[in-house]
């Protein structure tokens, strides 16, 4: 393919006339004669080509990365440049090992991620790895949008069994390498609370002294107070399909009960979404609400040092299940086989034990996937918060991996369930049938 | 702008990709043949119109033919059927000009289409495709700079250039609209008619500019230091501009200065062809030239018009006869003689004059009316050849003075008279 071009482009005839010419043919006049409107599509031919010479390495890899934002609809200025900031860590040190290799990073609101990697697949302009939530990686992976994650003996132990579980398919395969995790924690305004609660009751009481407490009204985000009821078995067997004991079906009545108790709370206020929420933590209008370590970065350049962090309350008896949100990295489908290579080498490079421990320091806004790396807890209250919601949310881990973000039981549970049940509008036993029904259903 | 042109670099890594470069190569190879079909094609027998239609659809045709292919050798072809489809646009979009062409003037779709439909439709194209390479919300995001203490985002950015233009293109017919109703239902007068249409579209703009800036999110104080730098640079450096302006909005209110009026610059007629933000453009018919003259001229300086509250101009051709000729018939043989011009007016009727009593002939006046003021110089000019005709027919001598020549001899004492040299 390194022939020449004007070569390339000899019309019919030309060479009969070449060498009617002979030697008096120059190039000008050979040129001239080889119109340009035929040289165009021999030299775009030619330029399309060039990717077929044969010193590739010399040539830089390009890696096309996609990170979901998983904050709302909308991308802004500030999530877009904290990822990015977050991302640069990891590129920078990896491209010390690789410096041949371009890592351009195009952030996705998560509502969008599915429709555009379906029309980039389709175009053959898919990215070559996709950084989002674990619920999002399983559904691109059922919908034949990412390929599966070759696995190997580092990998596996690179994360723990049951992170990786939350990313198996039927057929057992991988839909991607968890990165970090993401705990959801307590965040509160030290200014108008010194000590954040440690139990839900606790909760109950610091709102009726008049500090104002907000819960987001999204099902999964709530999920951490049904294990402080004990009540996350009976959901995990409800999911399953199986029908709760008594006992437990008594439990999540109790955690429903206790949810419409604070709804019916004058300062216990049920935002939409969690992007409301951290909004009127920053207005002032709630002082103490739950958040996932992904949203401390925006909340600390905004209230400074006056943002607490504690890990959610826990119950009578019970411990809280917050579930924690994993981000892990997907392949893309349409790869060259040099970035396809390149992005098994960043997905093996971002896991390792010294990257993720310098990850985590740097940002502390979120927990290593790998098991093995320390956290330094004692050198950091947040740290220690986070690790400390880690171990609670083992309780809530199989229910999160199956009622992963995706799930449209979820969607029903948030509008048959509980926006009637914090309006007043169903009974909590009535609201704990139509839960246990739906969370039945096969999704 | 840096961390754009990066990202726009970096597209260029998916030709590394074989799915790609399969669907460029198609795409070209449909080009190619495409291009080797179009002799075919024109001179084949259909009729035009099918031809052009013809033309237009084969290429982007084949493509997706081609692309529809692709799936059954396991290749992408999303690429492709974009690139198709944008190609099947473009020349529809030239077939629906040439269409609208047939109906409306076609100065006004060329307008239309080259100012509006396209840059819009590349536009789009760009954004489309640039959605395929990369996400078009992060890169709206991307910070261009700081307005006035605002950071601003390119896809900020981009909207307010978008909408400013589009405000300054669109704003247009539904001013024209606007006007028009308040004319039919109002009776306003028609230059009265062609400011409404100019303050509603200033008014519009502004607005929009206004809006534009909130949008932006420039503050109110930001907003009222731009008033303040106005107002200071009002007294200094752009006084005139806005002085132009504020003329050419009171000229149209007056109706002085309007287009179609014929106003006399530097001793010439000239029509006004368009009143401007700045300056007013007029068309002088002796040397097709146009002159621009800043809106303030008018404004600040006396102006003569032939069209203020009529469009009929007075004119005046000058005759000398010899004076043995009465003086009664050589006027009324003018008079009759301009009547006899097509283009001269029968009322007011024109008349003849006895200027004065010259060295060599009595100097006679003809004046006359006439419809169009620009036409004068050609009406005067037929005017002379027909007063040529008439006195020549009536044997009426045109005299003028005669010079002889004597020859001398120095010194004058050896001079003789009627001798010669």
């Amino acid at each position: 393919m390194t022939g020449n071009p004007a070569m390339l482009a000899k019309g019919p005839g030309l060479e009969d006339d070449a060498v009617q010419l002979g030697r008096s043919v120059r190039l000008p006049v050979l040129l001239k004669r080889l119109r340009l409107k035929q040289l165009l599509p021999a030299a775009t031919v030619a330029v399309l080509l060039g990717g077929c010479v044969p010193n590739r390495q010399s040539f830089p890899a390009v890696l096309y990365v996609a990170v979901s934002n998983p904050d709302g609809s909308q991308l802004t200025s500030e999530s877009s440049a904290l990822f990015r900031k977050r991302f640069s860590h990891l590129v920078k040190n990896f491209q010390r090992i690789h410096p041949n290799v371009v890592v351009q990073v195009a952030l996705y609101p998560e509502a969008q991620l599915r429709n555009k990697l379906q029309q980039r697949n389709r175009a053959g302009l898919s990215p070559d790895l996709i950084l989002t939530g674990s619920g999002v990686a399983n559904t691109l992976l059922r919908a034949h949008l990412t390929d599966p994650l070759p696995e190997s003996p580092e990998l596996r132990s690179a994360s723990s069994p049951e992170l990786l579980h939350r990313l198996r398919n039927r057929q057992g395969q991988l839909a991607g390498q968890p990165l970090m995790v993401f705990p959801q924690l307590a965040c509160y305004d030290r200014r108008r609370l010194t000590k954040p609660p440690t139990s839900v009751n606790g909760l109950l009481r610091i709102s009726a002294a008049g500090v104002p407490v907000g819960l987001p009204m999204e099902a999964r985000q709530l999920l951490w107070t049904a294990g402080t009821f004990g009540a996350i078995p009976g959901l995990y067997d409800a999911s399953l399909g199986r029908k709760p004991n008594p006992q437990q079906t008594a439990q999540i009545r109790t955690w429903l009960s206790w949810m419409q108790q604070a709804s019916d709370q004058q300062r216990f206020n049920f935002l939409p979404d969690q992007t409301s929420l951290r909004e009127a933590l920053i207005k002032g209008s709630v002082a103490w609400m739950s958040c996932s370590s992904g949203e401390l970065d925006l909340l600390r350049k905004t209230m400074g040092t006056h943002l607490g962090v504690a890990s959610l309350p826990n119950g009578d008896g019970h411990s809280a299940s917050p579930v924690n949100r994993v981000r892990v990295l997907a392949l893309g489908r349409n790869s060259s086989p040099l970035q396809r290579q390149m992005a098994l080498a960043l997905i093996h490079f971002s896991v390792g034990p010294l990257v993720q421990r310098s990850l985590t320091l740097e940002s502390f806004s979120f927990l290593p996937s790998n098991p093995h790396v320390r956290v330094p807890v004692q050198s950091s209250g947040v740290l220690q918060a986070m690790v400390e919601s880690n171990q609670q949310a083992r309780s809530s881990e199989r229910l999160a991996s199956e009622l992963h973000q995706g799930d449209p039981r979820l969607q029903s549970l948030q509008a048959k369930v509980i926006v009637p049940l914090l309006f007043g509008l169903v009974e909590p036993s009535v609201a704990t049938e139509r839960l246990i029904a739906i969370l039945r259903r096969n999704p | 702008m840096r961390e754009l042109a990066r990202e726009a670099l970096g597209w260029m890594g998916y030709l590394e990709r074989g799915q790609v470069l399969v669907q460029l190569l198609a795409f070209a190879a449909a080009l190619f043949l495409v291009r080797r079909l179009r002799p075919s094609i024109v001179a084949s027998k259909l009729r035009r119109r099918w031809r052009a239609l013809l033309l237009a659809i084969s290429g982007p045709g084949l493509a997706l033919a081609l692309s529809g292919l692709l799936p059954l050798a396991q290749q992408s072809f999303g690429l492709l059927q974009f690139l198709a489809q944008l190609w099947l646009g473009w020349n529809l979009l030239g077939l629906s000009e040439q269409l609208l062409a047939h109906r409306l003037p076609m100065e006004r779709v060329h307008q239309l289409f080259s100012r509006l439909v396209r840059p819009l439709f590349l536009l789009g194209a760009v954004l489309l495709l640039i959605d395929k390479l990369d996400s078009l919300n992060d890169l709206a995001v991307i910070p261009v700079g700081q307005l006035f203490g605002t950071s601003i985002e390119l896809g900020t950015a981009f909207t307010a250039v978008l909408v400013s233009y589009l405000l300054l293109l669109g704003s247009g017919p539904p001013a024209a609209a606007l006007a028009w109703l308040a004319q039919k239902f109002l009776g306003i007068s028609e230059g009265s008619r062609k400011a409404m249409e100019l303050i509603v579209r200033y008014a519009v703009v502004g607005i929009g500019v206004m809006a534009i800036g909130f949008h932006v999110g420039i503050n109110g104080t930001a907003l009222l230091a731009i008033a303040g730098g106005l107002s200071v640079g009002l007294g200094f450096g752009i006084k005139e501009v806005f002085s132009n302006f504020v003329s050419g909005i009171w000229l149209l209110f007056e109706g002085s200065v309007r287009p179609g009026e014929v106003l006399m610059i530097d001793g010439d007629p000239c029509e006004v062809r368009k009143l401007g933000l700045r300056a007013t453009l007029l068309w002088r018919d002796r040397d097709n030239a146009e002159l621009l003259i800043p809106n303030q001229t008018f404004f600040t300086e006396a102006a003569t018009t032939y069209t203020a509250s009529d469009c009929m101009r007075r004119s005046q051709v000058n005759v000398g006869a010899a004076y043995h000729h009465d003086p009664i018939a050589v006027i009324a043989l003018l008079e009759a003689t301009a009547l006899q011009v097509p283009r001269v007016l029968r009322q007011p009727a024109p008349k003849g004059l006895l200027l004065s009593y010259g060295d060599s002939a009595i100097n006679y006046a003809l004046r006359f009316w006439i419809a169009n003021p620009m036409d004068n110089v050609s009406i005067c000019s037929e005017v002379n050849q027909a007063i040529w005709t008439a006195f020549k027919q009536h044997n009426i001598e045109i005299p003028f003075p005669q010079r002889v020549e004597y020859s001398m001899v120095w010194p004058p004492e050896q001079h003789t008279p009627n001798t010669g040299a």
